[in-house]
């Protein structure tokens, strides 16, 4: 699914650059809107997701999901989407070519590319939300491997159940790193309205950079 | 070879499919059925042999190591694959190859001679089993095909197809496209190229169009029953036996000649496509022959075109090029390229030929690190085969070698490394006689060269003549007989010609004048592609008016776009600027555009030394100041960092390099298992901007490298970055190992899940939160130098 509607925030390419108010020149605004501009023209965002009935254990289609927070996670779930978005390589060539220019403009490119995979992350929430709607769920918020004791060991199998490969060109490194590097797995339960499942808030406790997070030392959390 | 009907090859379709409508779930691998559910896997090829189909495609399409674990079971199961296959009671029997899952650098963290190891197992273990022949397929990354390709061709002597799988935009998740891969391919020695996987027949169909007009080997195709939905919540494919095989047969009538199925299909959907192909006769329309080049994202067609060869990555005569391949810190090389690239270059001339180097090594290091900054096709350039060889064997897609001679030994030598490697070749008219000065005879060596050429297989429009320029200044006739041996080449052998215009003028004053001159001369000859600096606007003009002049450029429209705005704004007249205030403000505001002409002026009363460290080093501490009271964020540092590069740049080039800095050596490495190298890239930087010399390993280091290369060099300071979790367990490992190794170097490390705690744990002395932070490390270990 091309996500060629989505767009590049100026504030969130500076939030996750570490701006904290100070005072802009106008070659950097110039910079920052030029960046980002490049960011969208080389980015090809994709996503896909599936949805599974929750087998006990819990498991989907056969894989045994692993941990205490994954099942505590998914219960009540009666189906659980298996996501992925990604941005694709051409912004990872765009980015090594500006890593030799300027780390400048390497470092709006890394940003920018952060906040759109974010955007096409959230896009395809949003139509799992309403493939759920249709049926008369509700869903939660994602959960990825790596997140609190759900293993990191097991993206293989997520990607898996989706055919991530085939199908995005994502793929793993032996250290489990997702490349292309700007894209996201993780799995969305869904849920029975009447169990009142909440949405988003703070997602700090689930994150597996929570104790060296940059944005948590400053106070408060990436807004993931 | 057996066919099906009418010249046609008719190949299977889809396993996983068939097995998971035998209540087969998909977790898991595939192959292993092989072994645990034979029968079933057998029953799925009947059926397809029942279909009518000649080859069976055996179910070992992820059967490599890093899959399976070891070779012992990639033989076991390829072994069982093949004959469950034939048990089924197929014709002929293909092994099946896919990719290994995992990407290949620069991207991925997998080199080639993995890839190529894995995929050699399971060739060597298809020929123990018999197979009859070799599909490569669902390939994404054209670097990855041709390492699968050659494991192929080394290790058998079985016919080969290939497939690669493309989205709906026509381009692999790498960027190839349908031309690239179909000129790659045919040119490595494919016996059939083609399309497979992603998209249904209907969307293949406009991506093997394109493919016929290039590839010069039959084509084969392999789509799925129709592109599923990615935002239903579920995958379906939809196409039909008879939609499927009515989209086929315009594709064969298109001239595609082996086909069969991929995800989806079933063998009812195959043996529809057999009555498509019973109801035909096999033809492939002719296609002229072109003269083309390719990277993995670029072709580049001499078609009615010429194409510039930037000559700039050459140390003759360079000393930055030299510095940068002596120390292989490509930095410096890879902006020539670039800067070249955006100059209007088409491809691009690499020549690492020194003497005191391992060109051979440094050559295929360089091909490789050019390959991740820029699209442009490559001219391999050397008078070393063994360099030539490691250089083609290194690169993606189809490039040129510069170059062969008349003489027999480069002759023999050279021209099997072009065959094999699918290069074009440049021919130089001389031989062990020298260079003739009659037109004439260098006619007669290129016709040496190019008949030579085709004894070795290799097709005369990739036989590419450099008729050679000699100096004016020398012998005033000679240019006009390098002209005429230009036409002459071009008219009567019709082959396309290179020519290195610069020596022509050697020794006059003004010498673009005279370049520009003999290179207008030179296009009316013919000439297809000149080796030049694509940096001088002189001689690009001159490209863009012949473009305009030859028809090239149609309806003048790129000439049109280019200069309609000629005469160009007058550049922005800069203010000499002798004061360290001036330095420090246009630091901190990162205006980059000022910086070279007010450390030009300050070196007209200061020493370099003086410069560095009266103005520009303060004023990078002025940066770094208002970083650590947060009146700057990292971007602004950066910004200013890079402003105080470019002045140092500016004293390199007047003082040359080496002397100029040195407070300290500094090795930075991202490490094992960790392509994030961004923060390493930042620090590194921030450092040289400090005036410490950076020796950069790179990213994804392993430890052992780290360890010999902070012994060898006597590094003190070593900084360490890892970005995730699991990569922190590589950091500590490489700290282990430089402490056991009495390696006598202080340790920072950095990166996204450090803290003060961890970098403790891991052992490391310091913690650089930020890159500033590593500045005051290194103060610290070096001293205020």
């Amino acid at each position: 699914m091309p996500g060629s509607e989505l767009t590049i925030e100026r504030s969130e390419v500076l939030r996750y650059l570490g701006y904290r108010g100070q005072a802009l020149t106008p070659e950097l605004e110039a910079q920052i809107d030029r960046v980002s501009q490049m960011c969208l023209e080389a980015a090809q965002p994709r996503w896909v997701f599936e949805v599974f009935p929750v087998e006990p254990g819990p498991a989907l289609n056969g894989v045994r999901l692993l941990g205490e927070d994954i099942r505590r996670h998914l219960a009540g779930a009666a189906y659980c989407a298996v996501m992925a978005a990604t941005l694709g390589f051409e912004v990872e060539r765009v980015m090594l070519r500006l890593g030799q220019r300027s780390t400048v403009s390497e470092m709006i490119f890394n940003a920018a590319c952060t906040a759109l995979i974010e955007a096409a992350a959230d896009a395809c929430d949003g139509q799992i939300r309403d493939y759920a709607r249709a049926r008369g769920l509700v869903t939660g918020y994602r959960y990825s491997p790596g997140y609190g004791d759900f293993p990191l060991e097991q993206q293989r199998a997520v990607l898996g159940l989706i055919a991530a490969d085939t199908r995005l060109g994502i793929t793993l490194t032996d250290s489990l790193l997702m490349l292309p590097k700007k894209s996201v797995s993780a799995l969305v339960g869904l849920y029975p309205e009447k169990l009142g499942v909440k949405r988003g808030g703070s997602s700090c406790e689930r994150c597996e950079n929570r104790d060296s997070c940059a944005f948590r030392k400053e106070g408060y959390g990436c807004g993931g | 070879m057996a066919v099906a009907a009418n010249g046609f090859t008719l190949i299977d379709g889809a396993m996983g499919t068939e097995l998971q409508k035998r209540g087969l779930k998909t977790g898991g691998l595939p192959e292993l059925l092989n072994l645990t559910d034979p029968d079933i896997v057998r029953a799925v090829h009947r059926d397809y042999v029942n279909s009518g189909v000649d080859i069976i495609t055996a179910n070992t399409f992820g059967a490599n190591s890093k899959k399976l674990g070891s070779a012992e079971k990639v033989e076991e199961v390829v072994a069982a694959g093949i004959r469950l296959a034939r048990e089924a009671g197929a014709k002929r029997v293909a092994l099946d190859i896919g990719p290994t899952g995992a990407l290949l650098a620069p991207l991925g963290a997998m080199s080639f001679e993995e890839a190529y190891g894995l995929f050699r197992e399971t060739v060597l273990a298809g020929v123990k089993a018999g197979a009859d022949l070799v599909i490569i397929e669902t390939m994404s990354d054209l670097l990855e095909a041709k390492a699968a390709l050659l494991a192929v061709k080394e290790n058998s002597t079985l016919p080969v197809y290939i497939t690669m799988t493309f989205m709906a935009d026509g381009r692999t998740f790498l960027g190839t496209d349908p031309a690239v891969a179909a000129v790659t391919l045919s040119a490595l020695g494919a016996d059939a190229v083609g399309i497979n996987c992603s998209l249904g027949p209907a969307e293949t169909e406009p991506f093997v169009r394109e493919m016929l007009k290039w590839a010069t080997v039959p084509l084969i195709v392999q789509p799925n029953a129709g592109l599923p939905d990615a935002t239903s919540g579920e995958t379906v494919y939809h196409v039909g036996p008879e939609e499927f095989a009515a989209g086929l047969g315009r594709m064969l009538d298109a001239g595609v000649t082996i086909a069969g199925g991929c995800c989806g299909t079933t063998p009812a959907h195959i043996a529809a496509l057999r009555a498509e192909m019973e109801r035909r006769t096999a033809k492939r329309p002719e296609t002229p022959r072109k003269t083309v080049f390719t990277s993995g994202q670029r072709l580049v067609s001499l078609h009615n075109s010429i194409a510039v060869i930037g000559e700039r990555i050459n140390p003759t005569g360079k000393k930055r090029v030299k510095e940068a391949l002596r120390t292989s810190n490509f930095d410096y090389i890879l902006n020539e390229a670039i800067s070249q690239e955006e100059a209007g270059a088409d491809l691009l001339d690499v020549n690492a030929g020194l003497p005191e180097i391992d060109e051979p090594a440094v050559l295929e290091r360089l091909v490789r690190a050019l390959q991740a900054v820029t699209p442009l096709p490559l001219q391999i350039d050397s008078s070393d085969p063994a360099a030539l060889e490691r250089a083609c064997r290194a690169y993606c897609g189809k490039p040129v070698i510069n170059s062969v001679n008349g003489k027999e030994e480069s002759l023999k030598t050279i021209l099997p490394i072009a065959k094999k490697y699918g290069a074009a070749v440049v021919g130089l008219t001389l031989d062990e006689n020298g260079i003739p000065d009659k037109a004439e005879d260098r006619l007669k060596i290129a016709e040496k060269i190019l008949k030579t050429a085709q004894e070795y297989g290799i097709p005369r429009e990739d036989v590419l003549i450099d008729c050679l320029t000699l100096t004016v200044s020398t012998n005033q006739a000679l240019a006009r007989e390098t002209l005429k041996a230009v036409g002459l080449v071009n008219e009567r052998l019709g082959l396309k010609t290179v020519l290195g215009v610069s020596n022509v003028s050697f020794g006059l004053p003004a010498r673009e004048i005279v370049n520009a001159g003999f290179l207008a001369a030179a296009f009316g000859q013919g000439l297809s592609m000149p080796i030049l600096n694509p940096m001088s606007q002189r001689y690009m003009d001159t490209v863009a008016a012949w473009r305009v002049l030859s028809g090239e450029d149609e309806g003048a429209g790129r000439y049109i776009a280019r200069y309609a705005d000629a005469p160009r704004m007058p550049s922005a007249q800069v203010p000499a600027q002798t004061e360290s205030g001036d330095i420090t403000s246009i630091v901190l505001s990162g205006r980059k555009m000022l910086i070279k002409d007010a450390v030009k002026a300050a070196l007209q009363e200061k020493s370099p030394m003086e410069v560095i460290n009266d103005l520009l080093i303060p004023a990078i501490n002025a940066a770094g100041d208002k970083f650590e009271k947060g009146e700057f964020f990292l971007p602004q540092l950066m910004a200013s960092a890079e402003t105080v590069k470019l002045g140092f740049d500016v004293i390199r080039d007047r003082a040359g390099t080496g002397q100029v800095l040195s407070k300290g050596r500094i090795l930075l490495a991202t490490v094992r298992g960790d392509i994030h190298d961004i923060g390493k890239n930042i620090v590194k930087m921030l450092l040289s901007n400090y005036g410490y010399e950076i020796v950069d390993l790179g990213r994804d280091v392993p430890p052992e490298l780290i360890v010999e290369v902070t012994n060898r060099e006597h590094i003190r300071l070593v900084g360490l970055s890892a970005l995730m979790t699991t990569t922190v367990k590589a950091m500590a490992e490489t700290i282990r190992l430089l402490r056991e190794s009495g390696a006598d170097c202080r340790i920072m490390v950095g990166g996204a899940v450090l803290n003060e705690e961890y970098a403790r744990l891991v052992g490391a002395d310091f913690y650089a939160r930020d890159a500033q932070e590593s500045a005051r490390i290194a103060r610290e270990v070096f001293g205020r130098a």
